[in-house]
């Protein structure tokens, strides 16, 4: 049962939709049979020509999240890999045609788990898109402030994590300390350290409290050290620079080819970018560069994603220059929600509030309309397609994951290199589990 | 009002440049907030996607996806959604809705066209029943395998129908560890889950949408 | 268990052999992480400089469940993945502690799916539950004190661990 990513359509016969409805009415006690799932059984070893079939993964180290890898070895060699995931599908598009708009952003930036503002912020300039509404100038600056803060986190986890794959272990340690300082500010603006629910539809939760400026410029101050000191580090350390060059190399026509987004494309030669090339939340008033490698192999990636923090920072800076003042919720309250202030000793606000967060009332856009609106996300381009049918309730939530077609790549990369090397790609990768699964 | 997005160069330039029997297979173009979306029927899916590729560029394959329409008042009751885009200097992104019947629910794959198609076919197969002919590895990408039904179709709901409670309990007895019927050992939260009364809320509560 | 076998009965030797070895046990637990989601980042924030877990001893995080006896849920728990958690918790020896991080591995969450555990409880045993979405880590440190506080009342002769 040797798996092979290119085999031949099964020959089992494919169920369709309309058998599949007939097993379900007939209830499903029958599938608990007492036989495993196929995706846990022993892949144990050889059939005597000298090939080992190993598991690697979903509960690994070395694995970011539940990935599972199936690799064919012959000796340390990748013979045929392949890839298993789905451990951590949560159905989320199946809620967002049950919850409210405003519902879902809560569950939203439990995606991608590491940037979860980044998650709130999309799924929020998706739906202000669909209605066709825009924020005022200082939640549009609000937003990109912490989008950035929040791209920072999840790069310096990324670089702290592949180094500690590769067995630089003080890295993350101080990866994680100075996200510390990000969660401080994240723990400022809305109390959550990690899962944030910031943006609500049509602007955010409530506006910054008036230390945030001394908070942004201390981290602004302390942040950057660290990367001189990773530098340090890492590029004089000649085990890492070995493991990771000319390691899982990705050309431009295979990024382009398989729709890979993000940093990954950056590092290989393919200069795309959604703050760029269709810009929101006026990420064209920011003067910044787009870093783009060559080379597309893991160290790239490395390079890639350590220019961006430095690119984030001067965002920051810029953005924090540029802060304006003014309201922070759009001012038609038929889609946004009132302040808290205004509720509590406004009437109009209150019926406004109430008529929004009531099941069956709510935001209503246009029956029938679709929209495809995509945010640049750590890991690449995070796309929602959101289609209505006027109710209060999207009728098809599409989150088009960066990290699903990123990952797709990966087992013709591990092929021919060793285990090592897989290990090394994966972790310059870095796929999420929970926005690959959903 | 505007919309947050700003840039969607010449928006019909995906339909003006078709050629007219093409264009004749283009049974539907609407726009929202400044997205161009066209349709077509099954049968000209193909001919249309390579048409985008190999003549007009659009060699990034943003996204596929489909639309489950039952018990709505429209022509078939799967629509296929492809998010095309084309990248570099003369930039442009449309989507192609593709309309597909639940009695025939099998399309030619593109994945010879985009390989990011590869795992997207995969995860709407997975997740609509919907086959994708050609496809070289159509396995269930996100569900178990052996998983009885496709998840994301209108009539399956939400809370699922009991797949999720189908696994023994692992108890430490003595040395060994044993497996039992969930309901004979009662947990803390789990005390009284399968009685008659929350079957039948479970039942009641599980109405598809 | 070799230990507990050669125990037997009360005495003023017993009481002080359970304390010591319930001492040992509770300050050099081992725990395995088991994180799939979101909790599994604060997991790894509570194993890290600023919220130390290894000033509570349970700082030798083992990967292998042979070698570990405090596994950590966190996160939410899939379908897919149940299996390989009641492998993975088969796979542990005794004694073993079990904390289930976080409101998805609990209790299913705010995730209400088809496809979710709505609590591992249901299906494995779990000693403390720790709420939170995700728990901060200083939660999931009193999670450790709870687990300290089990092991410090064990005694060896009650058989719960095995012979």
């Amino acid at each position: 049962m040797t798996p092979s990513p290119d085999k031949g359509t099964r020959d089992a016969p494919v169920p369709t939709v309309k058998t599949l409805r007939t097993e379900l009415e007939k209830g499903l006690r029958a599938h608990r049979s007492g036989a495993r799932p196929a995706s846990v059984m022993e892949m144990s070893d050889s059939d005597g020509d000298g090939r080992l079939v190993m598991n690697f993964g979903p509960q690994h180290p070395a694995t970011h999240g539940t990935l599972r890898s199936i690799f064919t070895l012959e000796g340390e060699t990748i013979v045929e890999a392949d890839v298993e995931i789905g451990f951590l599908h949560t159905g989320f598009e199946k809620l967002g045609e049950n919850m409210t708009y405003q519902q879902w952003v809560t569950v939203s930036d439990r995606m991608n788990y590491l940037s979860a503002l980044n998650n709130n912020v999309g799924y929020s300039v998706a739906v202000e898109e669909l209605l066709g509404i825009e924020v005022p100038p200082r939640c549009k600056s609000l937003r990109v402030i912490m989008c950035e803060l929040s791209r920072i986190a999840d790069h310096i986890l990324c670089v702290g994590l592949q180094g500690m794959d590769l067995g630089a272990f003080s890295i993350m340690l101080w990866a994680f300390e100075k996200r510390e300082l990000i969660y401080d500010i994240f723990e400022a603006i809305c109390g959550a350290r990690l899962t944030t629910s910031w943006t609500r539809v049509g602007g955010i939760m409530r506006d910054v409290p008036e230390f945030f400026p001394d908070l942004v410029y201390s981290f602004l101050d302390e942040f950057p050290p660290l990367l001189t000191e990773i530098h340090t580090m890492l590029l004089n350390n000649r085990i890492f620079v070995d493991r990771v060059k000319d390691i899982g190399i990705v050309s431009e026509d295979q990024a382009r080819s398989w729709g890979i987004s993000g940093p990954i494309a950056r590092a290989s030669g393919l200069d795309v970018d959604v703050r760029r090339d269709h810009p929101y939340l006026g990420y064209e008033n920011y003067d910044f560069k787009i870093p783009v490698q060559t080379e597309g192999d893991s160290f790239a990636r490395y390079m890639q994603r350590m220019e961006e923090i430095e690119q984030s920072l001067e965002i920051i800076r810029q953005a924090m220059a540029t802060l304006p003042s003014g309201p922070v919720v759009h001012d038609d309250f038929k889609t946004s929600l009132p302040t808290k202030d205004a509720v509590h000793n406004d009437m109009e606000s209150l019926i406004h509030h109430f008529k929004l967060v009531m099941l069956g009332h709510g935001i209503k856009p246009e029956p029938g309309a679709c929209i495809y609106s995509a945010t640049e996300a750590p890991c690449g381009e995070l796309g929602f397609f959101i289609a209505s049918d006027g109710s209060d309730t999207a009728y098809r939530l599409r989150v088009r994951p960066p990290s699903l077609y990123n990952y797709a790549i990966f087992p013709r990369l591990v092929e021919g290199g060793m285990i090592s090397d897989a290990v090394a790609v994966l972790s310059s990768f870095h796929v999420i589990a929970g926005e690959l699964d959903r | 009002m505007e919309s947050t997005v700003v840039d969607m160069a010449a928006n019909d330039a995906a339909y003006d440049a078709l050629t007219p029997d093409l264009q004749s297979l283009v049974i539907d173009q609407t726009e929202h907030q400044g997205q161009v979306a066209l349709t077509c029927k099954t049968e000209h899916q193909r001919q249309l996607l390579e048409h985008f590729r190999n003549e007009q560029g659009y060699d990034y394959l943003v996204d596929v996806t489909a639309m489950d329409h039952l018990g709505m008042d429209r022509p078939e009751r799967f629509e296929v959604v492809y998010v095309l885009r084309r990248i570099g200097a003369s930039g442009h992104q449309f989507r192609l809705h593709v309309w597909l019947s639940e009695d025939q629910a099998v399309l030619p794959s593109v994945f010879d066209l985009w390989d990011s198609a590869r795992w997207g076919e995969r995860e709407t197969h997975d997740m609509f029943g919907i086959v994708f002919q050609g496809n070289p590895d159509l396995r269930r990408l996100l569900m178990p395998e052996d998983y009885p039904a496709f998840p994301l179709l209108k009539d399956y709901p939400l809370k699922g129908a009991g797949e999720r409670r189908q696994f023994t309990r692992v108890v430490p007895r003595g040395d060994q560890m044993v497996e039992e019927e969930p309901e004979d050992y009662p947990t803390s939260i789990g005390r009284g889950m399968h009685t008659p009364e929350y079957e039948e809320e479970v039942r009641r509560d599980s109405k598809p949408r | 268990m070799g230990l507990e076998s050669l125990i037997g009965g009360e005495g003023f030797l017993t009481t002080t052999v359970n304390s010591i070895v319930n001492w040992g046990r509770k300050n050099a637990l081992w725990p395995m992480p088991f994180g799939t989601a979101c909790c599994a980042i604060e997991m790894m924030a509570t194993f890290s400089g600023r919220y130390d877990i290894s000033r509570f001893g349970a700082e030798v995080v083992r990967f292998s469940p042979r070698q570990a006896d405090l596994l950590i849920v966190s996160g939410r728990i899939s379908l897919k993945m149940m299996p390989v958690l009641q492998k993975i918790y088969r796979q542990m020896p005794e004694p073993k502690w079990v904390i289930s991080m976080g409101a998805c591995a609990s209790c299913g969450g705010v995730f209400d799916t088809y496809t979710l555990i709505q609590g591992v409880d249901q299906f494995m045993p779990v000693d403390v539950y720790v709420p939170g979405c995700p728990p901060r880590p200083e939660s999931l440190l009193d999670a450790l004190f709870e687990i300290q506080k089990l092991v410090g009342q064990e005694r060896l002769d009650s058989g719960k661990h095995g012979s």
